[in-house]
């Protein structure tokens, strides 16, 4: 237990600040807003809502940072339910005045659905301020990271990892079968891939076909991305239909042709986890954190066998990596724990040491760009991936991150796209009209 | 799963019961005393929402802040909205495959069990009826594993018995609307397997013997016998597995999401989904009342061709 | 006599095929909840699990408020099976035994409320509820629920068919009051069928998913249909634990059922039947 410290002669804002900030970033004076029903320092109980047990151990164990940055002594109330149900939950208690959290994590397919209308204004708390009060950290958060979670220059929701994407392999199976670990090109990807399966009837990636469409199109957005196309732009206009997005769709349904990529119906269920098992899926292309959600819940024995590359490129252009996944925690603006949770949330999502507490304990990559730089961290082996040093490739890729931007009208696309991909890997639909139709049908929806 | 049914046989039995009610009846007010609790709980949680419904159906609002009046602009979308009239479609299918499968499947059922001197009749219509008692999820969970391409038991049964089992039951837009449709079946049948065994056992056993003297043939005697005692219970068994069908939301909802491509979105999930996953309330509820208008114009134009929920 | 012969063993394969069917999907959910998550999708399947292990319930009851979901889901059910019998019989015995004006008309618009389906007042309902305050779960999961135009049926069928004028008139010609008429002669006469009325709306209450997933926010409220989905929506889809919860959410319903069965599968066809 935390008794509440004296009332501190310098006011602990300014700890908070040098925390913050890039070594010994100079203390502003005066704090900013703040009504006059806003709790400003005292023991508060935040309430927290997220969907994954992880976050909420996190944010736990940061209570002591947080005591000891801020103003405040806190204790915290979580509650855990799907990522779905949370927004719809966390709106219907606002329908009701009564009963919102103090901060919610979004799961990043989660999030567009509060950008509908003024939803985000009205709710969630503007983080601008606060990080722009802190001098360097703005430049210091990985844009791409920011990006989901703003509107109109307005910033809702910090990001809990950047899920770089990376390719993971069976490097024990990949010897056996003569593959090269790391390959240049998706185009020499496939060629590996396609004797690999003709050979030893195992496939290097997967695809998802099953009922959870953001799943769907997260298989396909990795690859779009990384290849230079995107789903929406900046103004949250739909840019699907380019022949970037031909291309990849190209190559995933020949790659489904030609076995060396496999449909399955969820990256994290049961059949995943069987064929992992199996030995019939030696490599996965997903984000950082999958690691852990996916390989390790699943075939923790497995454990040593795995290792991780960055993927290959698309020879005509596009970036090292992309990004998936991402919960960006917003607090909720207008109560009077407001202040206390935009505090807690910066005093222990955005610290040097938060972020690297953050990794340890869940895995997830820091988001500011300077923490990378830590010999620590660059020194951690995993040994899940026998020992390999995963900043190693982490920091290879960080220069070359394509930021991702969300629309209201996400869910709509997700519905659409999710139908005529599974219509193209299935053959029904050439790629080309595929992706036609899914920009045709959006169009059509969106305006309603 | 609810509902019932009265046949000219029960205002029969109303008829009686009622002159001697009256002649004993002291106060006026007492009927109404009785079935007040149902009307309040009725008027505020029925006809208050469907009042509100109708409003926010001629509104736009993301559900926060103030609904916006649009006319009958939701509507007018409605109309050309390609999604709403697949959800419409998926859910006559839906209703057709309850009506004409699950309901002749029942009935046979219910004969089987209804044969003379069957053994551990109750073992039969127990087991039969549990699938109705677990939970819709515990359902969709259960049947989401089993029907897993790839490592499915429903695959892997198929390639044991046929060396042959990849079918897609949940990705393809035809077999998922068959994989929703099993578990349907599976949830549904023995359930209304009561209904038409109580049925069965009310049959005068002098009818049988009636038609087994004139050598009637087991079919003939179906036809000519059974059926026509059966009438007031199919009625009733037909106008109910019509109203779930045409509500169905969680089958669809937990185990493919309407997908793929909306191959099985229903009309609740469309509701669902407008409300509670786009932020467009108006729109749901525009949805709403046209299922409302369907599905409440055609129960009581069946309620009253075949006489039932009528009371003397 | 010789058709019997040829037709039991086929009778009794078809019973037997259909018992697996129906109950198949079950076992191997009870059979899954004894293994590891890596054995849950082996192939070939197996029927019984080996090694079977018990850390699937353990963790579950351990670090999942597994209790506490149950006792929500088992209140709630109870509450609204209770209120509702009383209900639906007082309006079942109003419709039955009285004659007034606008009896078919109440009738036929409590009947016709059968086939509102609920999706449409789903979202106004909603609204209504938590603007007026009364969100909380033990009075919007309970009170909306308790008069079930079904039940209020099945009532008003038993009444007319087992109690008889008789004796209402000479309880009334000792002087009794009509609702202790009600409470002392009625009451005791429907024991069966409130039985009947009770497993139903038992059942139909504790497996409820839609108006709970909307309504209920706080984790702590949360009914077992509710609690499961979480577990299985969480980013690393703890399936195992689930098949553990399913089977233990559903030993209750299907233990009421086995006992209550007479009396749930007899009344709840009494209405529809014997007309």
């Amino acid at each position: 237990m935390f008794t509440p410290p004296p009332p501190p002669s310098p006011p602990r804002r300014a700890l908070l600040r040098g925390a913050l900030g890039l070594g010994s970033a100079a203390a502003l004076a005066a704090c900013g807003r703040g009504s006059t029903t806003a709790r400003t320092s005292g023991a508060v109980t935040l309430s927290l809502w997220t969907h994954d047990q992880g976050y909420q151990d996190f944010f736990t164990r940061g209570i002591p940072d947080a005591n000891r940055l801020t103003d405040f002594t806190y204790k915290l109330t979580a509650t855990r339910a799907g990522a779905p149900d949370l927004v719809t939950k966390l709106l219907a208690q606002a329908v009701a005045e009564r009963g919102v959290p103090d901060m919610t994590g979004f799961e990043i397919n989660a999030f567009p659905r509060m950008l509908r209308g003024d939803i985000a204004e009205r709710l969630l708390y503007d983080l601008t301020d606060d990080v722009a009060a802190v001098p360097g950290l703005k430049e210091d958060l990985l844009p791409a990271r920011t990006a989901p979670y703003s509107k109109d220059g307005k910033l809702y929701a910090l990001d809990s990892d950047t899920p770089l994407v990376v390719h993971y392999y069976r490097k024990d199976l990949f010897a056996r079968y003569g593959l090269p670990p790391a390959t240049d090109t998706w185009q020499e990807f496939a060629r590996v891939g396609e004797r690999a399966h003709r050979r030893h009837g195992v496939a290097l990636n997967v695809v998802v076909t099953g009922p959870d469409v953001s799943q769907v199109v997260q298989s396909f957005q990795m690859l779009l991305n990384q290849r230079g196309g995107a789903l929406f732009d900046q103004d949250q206009q739909l840019v699907l239909d380019s022949p970037e997005a031909v291309e990849v769709l190209e190559f995933i349904c020949g790659g489904l042709r030609a076995g060396f990529i496999t449909d399955i119906s969820d990256y994290f269920g049961g059949p995943m986890q069987a064929a992992l098992q199996q030995n019939k899926v030696i490599g996965v292309l997903m984000a950082t954190w999958y690691k852990v959600y996916g390989l390790a819940a699943n075939v923790p024995d497995q454990q040593g066998k795995w290792r991780m590359a960055a993927p290959p490129r698309f020879s005509g252009g596009g970036h090292a990596t992309s990004t998936t996944g991402g919960t960006g925690f917003g607090v909720t603006r207008d109560k009077a724990n407001t202040k206390a949770a935009a505090d807690f949330l910066l005093s222990t999502w955005l610290t040097h040491e938060g972020q690297i507490r953050r990794f340890r304990e869940t895995g997830y990559l820091p988001t500011r760009a300077s923490v990378y730089k830590d010999p620590a961290l660059l020194r951690t082996e995993d040994k899940f991936f026998g020992g390999q040093r995963p900043f190693d490739v982490y920091t290879e890729l960080l220069d070359d991150v394509p930021p991702i931007y969300m629309s209201p009208d996400q869910s709509i696309l997700n519905d659409v796209l999710s139908g005529c991909l599974l219509s193209a890997y299935r053959g029904d639909l050439s790629p080309r009209a595929a992706i036609r139709k899914a920009a045709d049908d959006f169009r059509d929806q969106a305006g309603r | 799963m609810t509902s019932t049914l009265t046949t000219g046989d029960t205002s029969a039995a109303g008829a009686t019961a009622g002159p001697a009610a009256a002649k004993q009846r002291r106060s006026t007010l007492h009927p109404y005393l009785f079935i007040a609790p149902f009307y309040l709980l009725y008027v505020l949680f029925m006809l208050v929402p469907i009042g509100v419904a109708l409003w926010l159906s001629l509104c736009e609002w993301v559900g926060l802040g103030t609904p916006h009046w649009v006319g009958l602009r939701n509507y007018s979308h409605l109309l050309t909205d390609s999604s709403f009239h697949r959800a419409l479609g998926n859910t006559g299918i839906y209703v057709l495959v309850s009506v004409l499968v699950i309901v002749p499947a029942a009935l046979f059922i219910a004969q089987a069990i209804n044969s003379r001197g069957l053994r551990a009749r109750d073992l039969w219509r127990t087991a039969y009826f549990v699938p109705m008692v677990v939970s819709p999820i515990i359902v969709a969970l259960i049947f989401g594993l089993i029907f897993d391409r790839q490592f499915g038991l429903f695959n892997s049964l198929l390639r044991a018995l046929f060396g042959t089992g990849s079918v897609d039951w949940l990705g393809d837009p035809t077999m998922s609307k068959v994989a929703i449709s099993l578990v349907m079946v599976w949830r549904w049948t023995g359930y209304l397997t009561i209904f038409f065994l109580a049925g069965l056992q009310n049959v005068p056993r002098e009818l049988y013997e009636a038609a087994a003297l004139d050598g009637a043939s087991r079919f003939r005697t179906f036809r000519a016998v059974t059926l026509p005692a059966l009438k007031p219970v199919t009625a009733f068994v037909v106008v109910t597995s019509f109203i779930c069908a045409a509500q169905v939301f969680e089958e669809p909802y937990l185990l493919t999401n309407g997908g793929p491509a909306e191959a099985t979105l229903s009309v609740a999930m469309f509701i669902f989904r407008a409300a509670f996953e786009r932020q467009q309330f108006g729109y749901a509820a525009a949805a709403g009342v046209v299922l409302f208008v369907v599905v409440f114009t055609l129960s009581q134009l069946f309620n009253r061709l075949l006489g039932i929920g009528r009371i003397k | 006599m010789n058709v019997n012969v040829l037709r039991r063993p086929l009778l009794y394969t078809t019973l037997t095929a259909l018992l697996l069917a129906f109950t198949a999907p079950l076992l191997w959910a009870l059979s899954g909840s004894f293994k590891t998550r890596g054995d849950i999708f082996e192939y070939p399947p197996k029927l019984l699990p080996s090694p079977a292990t018990l850390d699937n319930y353990r963790s579950l009851l351990t670090d999942q408020p597994f209790g506490r979901w149950f006792l929500v889901s088992t209140v709630v059910a109870l509450l609204a099976t209770v209120v509702s019998v009383f209900v639906c019989a007082l309006a079942g015995y109003g419709f039955a035994k009285f004659r007034f004006a606008g009896k078919q008309l109440l009738f036929g618009v409590m009947f016709s409320s059968l086939s509102i389906p609920f999706a449409v007042i789903l979202v106004p309902l909603f609204v209504i509820l938590v603007k007026t305050g009364l969100g909380s779960p033990w009075f919007a999961l309970i009170v909306p629920w308790v008069a079930p135009a079904f039940g209020i049926f099945m009532m008003q069928q038993y009444i007319v068919q087992s109690v008889p004028d008789e004796i209402l008139e000479a309880a009334r010609i000792d002087g009794a009051s009509e609702f202790g008429i009600f409470r002392r002669v009625v009451l005791p006469l429907l024991r069966p069928s409130l039985g009947a009325l009770g497993v139903w709306q038992f059942l139909q209450s504790y497996n409820s998913f839609l108006w709970p997933l909307v309504l209920v926010s706080d984790s702590s409220q949360y009914t077992l249909p509710l609690g499961l989905q979480t577990l299985f929506r969480a980013e690393n889809r703890q399936y195992d634990l689930v098949l553990a919860g399913a089977v233990l959410a559903v030993l209750p319903a299907v233990l009421v059922f086995v006992v209550l069965r007479k009396q749930l599968l007899e009344g709840l066809s009494t209405g529809a039947v014997k007309g």
